[in-house]
């Protein structure tokens, strides 16, 4: 996801809720949005992407971005929601599905705050934001998907070390 | 180059593939009737073929080479050279460097210069020793003048030159001048001299305004261009003299190549071919090439690349070359149908309660619907579906190859040709196959006279037999050679330590052996088989397939080896198993037998063992395995599982029935997890994972082993 500046001001993106704070993935990658259905735990997977989900007839990986970002897991409500990303992985396009703890909506940011993540004052990986930004008065985090997802091998040996 | 001119370029090789086959087919057989007239003709025939559109599509150097081909085949066809063995080998050669042209023309390797011209020189010298000196042609020289020899160093890089002399058409050759330049090039380089004095139209027709090609010059030198114009340098001013540096790609200005190709063809009216029209040189503005732009060697990457992308687009026009992914894909979608039309049938069954006569209604429209996907999902099969001839094609030549080294007499025989499968699985088993075959022929097929001593008949034979057989395509290599020696493989496994010492084997078990690393009993190692990676390649490859290998043997009469392998790589017959709310898919082709897990079942002193029928097998929990919380089923189902000899038995909770599942492979997310081969889904939705079976077996052979040591 390469959109700085202006581009990241007007571009369109889908606010998620995590944790209690607001997330943006880029509206163009984004196939559909779910009800949390089945899923079937793939054993001995990295515990971030240990699901797999049926999407229209398709098998498809689900991720838990909660465990990605060190926040602890949780049940699902009935603001749980699962969305469908196509992003590009290793240069493979692939469907995937993030879990989000609520959807808000498709808009745009009010205002570009930084595009250079301070590395420290976040809790997460600043390399999994692209950009800091408002919406509403509230601080949104545009994530950065592909990298998100690049390093999920790595997440599996942090968690056996 | 000109799209028009690459248009035709890759219709040509799509025409001279096909050509390839035909004459390395015509060639073996030739071997076997050489007096064969009809074969002889339709060789040249084909190479003349190639020859002419390789000069008519820029392909010079091809067209260059091929020429010394055909004409060693002319002097075949006329009877002034004799088809030999050796001369059959030359031109088997011949026929591996014309697939090089084409691979390098395709941009899928590059051309080996000095193979091409190594092989060019020996076919031109077998037409020396056997044939008749180059026919005298009434012209000022000959047509063709014998190649000059200066010595090349080898290991240089050698150019090739093609030089081309176009006078003017009141121009009078005076004998010394050319005698000058031919001994320049001479110094320099190997030289050969094609006249075009015959492509002059007569006197009185030519063009004042134009120049006529009088002579070309194939210059092969390890000087550069300027050396080569610098032998030129008297003809420079008076000529237009072009200097064209053959790279080793077959590439050259389309332009000066169409020349080539309409001069080089006419030639043939000089050696006694009938005439044939050359309108590209009587329309002088189309065919002759800018005097400023004198060619040089184009790049190659740039050139190479642009040919590529070409070809995708232009090979539609014979024939639909698809992509295989777009395939895969199709079939994927096709899947994801038959899914989905399971679950609406459970809605319809649901809406029975509710409203009956809507629930009939949507029964008819769902079967007619149901009719119509199978036949898409068949249709979508058979599209990947190729006869698995080609896949043997290689072999044909493998053997005769062989046999012209060790002196083995062996005849292939090939039935079933036409039985299809799966495309990847023909690209893929092409490998496994030159071992098995190459088995064959080194441990199996005996040299002539010990079969005759045997009473067999000296010409050993191989037989190929494909046929499909439940869902599978099965293929039997049979030979008549000599079977396999159970003594000896079981002595050579104690001596490698592959079989303990004291263990008494079954007949079945010994000759299991022949597939364990490292064996080998051959008493020598020969180039073509009995470095011991043999077998054990052969059955990791097909296992790898999903499909399995079995060996039958009888001392003196021969062996015969099945491979079975499935049609299909995206779809599988699966036994559904489940444990606590999970699961799973084990392919059903991997599955023995299944038996309760009852205490006396296991092994005494070890809970990792089953014993059934006295025999140890180890065991897997996958609910321990695979991290299954809960409790386990009061009775436990052991599902024995086999990838050729390697069994182990594998723990759940029930058995669900069989399950035929679309393969859905996992993502890059997943390509870690060790266990699972793919997911696929079931008619509720539901999401199943479905195991490796070959994992699973190297997991608990990993856990046996350790027992052991310790």
């Amino acid at each position: 996801m390469d959109i700085m500046g202006s581009d990241m001001q007007t571009a369109r993106i889908l606010t998620v809720g995590l944790g209690g704070e607001v997330f943006a993935i880029p509206a163009g990658i984004v196939r559909e949005i779910l009800d949390v259905g089945r899923v079937t735990r793939v054993p001995t997977a990295p515990a971030f992407v240990c699901n797999l989900i049926n999407v229209r007839g398709r098998v498809v990986p689900l991720a838990n971005l909660r465990l990605r970002f060190g926040m602890p897991a949780v049940e699902p409500t009935m603001d749980t929601r699962t969305v469908v990303l196509e992003i590009d992985l290793e240069g493979e396009p692939t469907t995937v599905a993030v879990l989000a703890d609520k959807v808000y909506e498709v808009t745009q940011l009010d205002e570009v705050v930084s595009t250079d993540v301070p590395r420290i004052g976040t809790r997460w990986r600043p390399e999994f934001v692209a950009a800091i930004g408002r919406r509403n008065g509230q601080f949104v985090m545009v994530l950065d998907i592909d990298e998100v997802f690049a390093a999920a091998g790595e997440v599996h040996l942090m968690e056996e070390s | 180059m000109s799209d028009d001119h690459q248009e035709m370029r890759l219709v040509f090789l799509e025409e001279m593939s096909e050509l390839v086959q035909d004459i390395e087919g015509d060639l073996l057989q030739l071997e076997d009737s050489p007096s064969s007239r009809g074969l002889v003709d339709r060789l040249f025939r084909n190479l003349h073929t190639i020859k002419g559109g390789a000069g008519m599509t820029g392909m010079e150097q091809l067209s260059h080479y091929t020429h010394a081909v055909e004409n060693t085949l002319d002097e075949v066809r006329k009877g002034r050279l004799a088809l030999s063995s050796d001369l059959v080998s030359l031109l088997l050669e011949a026929l591996d460097c014309l697939k090089g042209f084409m691979a390098a023309a395709l941009g899928e390797g590059i051309l080996d210069g000095h193979a091409v011209e190594g092989s060019r020189r020996k076919i031109m010298a077998a037409m020396g020793e056997g044939g008749t000196p180059d026919p005298v042609v009434p012209t000022l020289l000959p047509a063709r003048e014998p190649v000059r020899d200066k010595p090349l160093r080898s290991g240089s890089a050698l150019n090739t030159f093609i030089i081309q002399v176009h006078a003017q058409p009141d121009f009078i050759p005076v004998p010394s001048e050319l005698d000058a330049r031919v001994a320049a090039l001479t110094a320099i380089g190997q030289l050969e001299i094609v006249s075009h004095d015959h492509s002059l139209p007569p006197e009185g027709r030519r063009d004042l305004e134009h120049f006529y090609l009088w002579r070309s010059f194939h210059l092969v030198t390890e000087a550069d261009e300027t050396v080569v114009r610098a032998a030129m340098a008297g003809w420079l001013e008076q000529h237009r003299v072009d200097v064209v540096h053959i790279t080793m790609l077959p590439e050259a200005p389309p332009d000066q190549a169409k020349i080539d190709a309409a001069v080089d063809g006419s030639t043939h009216d000089v050696l006694g071919e009938p005439a044939r029209p050359t309108p590209a040189l009587v329309s002088p503005t189309a065919s002759l090439p800018d005097t400023e732009a004198t060619p040089t060697a184009l790049p190659l990457a740039g050139v190479a690349g642009a040919d590529k992308a070409g070809i995708q687009s232009i090979q539609k026009l014979a024939s639909i070359r698809v992509d295989l992914s777009k395939l895969d894909k199709l079939v994927n979608l096709v899947g994801e149908l038959v899914t989905t039309e399971a679950r609406l049938d459970s809605f319809q069954t649901s809406l029975q309660t509710r409203d009956t006569e809507m629930a009939e209604a949507l029964l008819g429209v769902l079967d007619d619907n149901s009719r119509t996907l199978r036949e898409l999902q068949d249709q979508a099969m058979t599209i990947r579906m190729v006869p698995i001839g080609g896949a043997f094609d290689p072999l044909q030549r493998l053997i005769r190859d062989y046999c012209q080294d060790t002196g083995k007499r062996v005849r292939l025989t090939i039935v079933g040709r036409e039985t299809e499968v799966d495309k990847k699985i023909a690209e893929q088993i092409s490998g496994p196959f030159k071992h098995l075959i190459r088995n064959a022929l080194d441990h199996g097929i005996e040299l002539p006279d010990e079969r005759q001593a045997k009473g067999k008949s000296p010409e050993g034979t191989i037989a190929l037999f494909a046929y499909h057989q439940a869902g599978l395509i099965v293929i039997e290599v049979r030979d008549d050679g000599r079977g396999v020696d159970i003594e000896r493989v079981i002595q050579t496994a104690r001596q490698k330590n592959i079989i303990d010492g004291s263990k008494e084997l079954t007949a079945r078990e010994a000759l299991e052996l022949i597939f364990a690393p490292a064996l080998s009993t051959a008493q020598t190692l020969t180039e073509v088989s009995g470095r011991g990676v043999g077998m054990d390649v052969v059955k990791r490859d097909i296992e790898a397939l999903r499909g399995s290998v079995d060996i039958a043997t009888q001392p003196g009469h021969g062996t015969t080896i099945t491979v079975r392998i499935p049609l299909t790589l995206s779809i599988v017959d699966g036994l559904l198993v489940g444990i606590g709310e999970s699961s799973y898919i084990i392919p059903l082709s991997t599955v023995e037998e299944c038996v309760e897990l009852l205490p006396g079942t296991i092994a005494e002193n070890s809970s990792n063992f089953l014993d059934i029928r006295s025999e140890l097998i180890p065991f897997l929990r996958l609910r321990s395995l695979f991290g299954i919380a809960g409790q386990p089923a009061p009775v436990e189902k052991v599902v024995i599982v086999s990838t050729g000899d390697r069994r182990i038995g594998l723990v759940v909770d029930q058995l669900l029935g069989d399950h035929q599942a679309v393969i859905n492979p996992l993502s890059r997310l997943h390509r870690d997890v060790q266990s699972f081969s793919g997911a696929t889904i079931l008619g509720d939705g539901s999401v199943v994972l479905i195991l490796d079976v070959l994992r699973l077996i190297e997991f608990g052979r990993g856990r046996e082993e350790r027992l052991r040591a310790s």
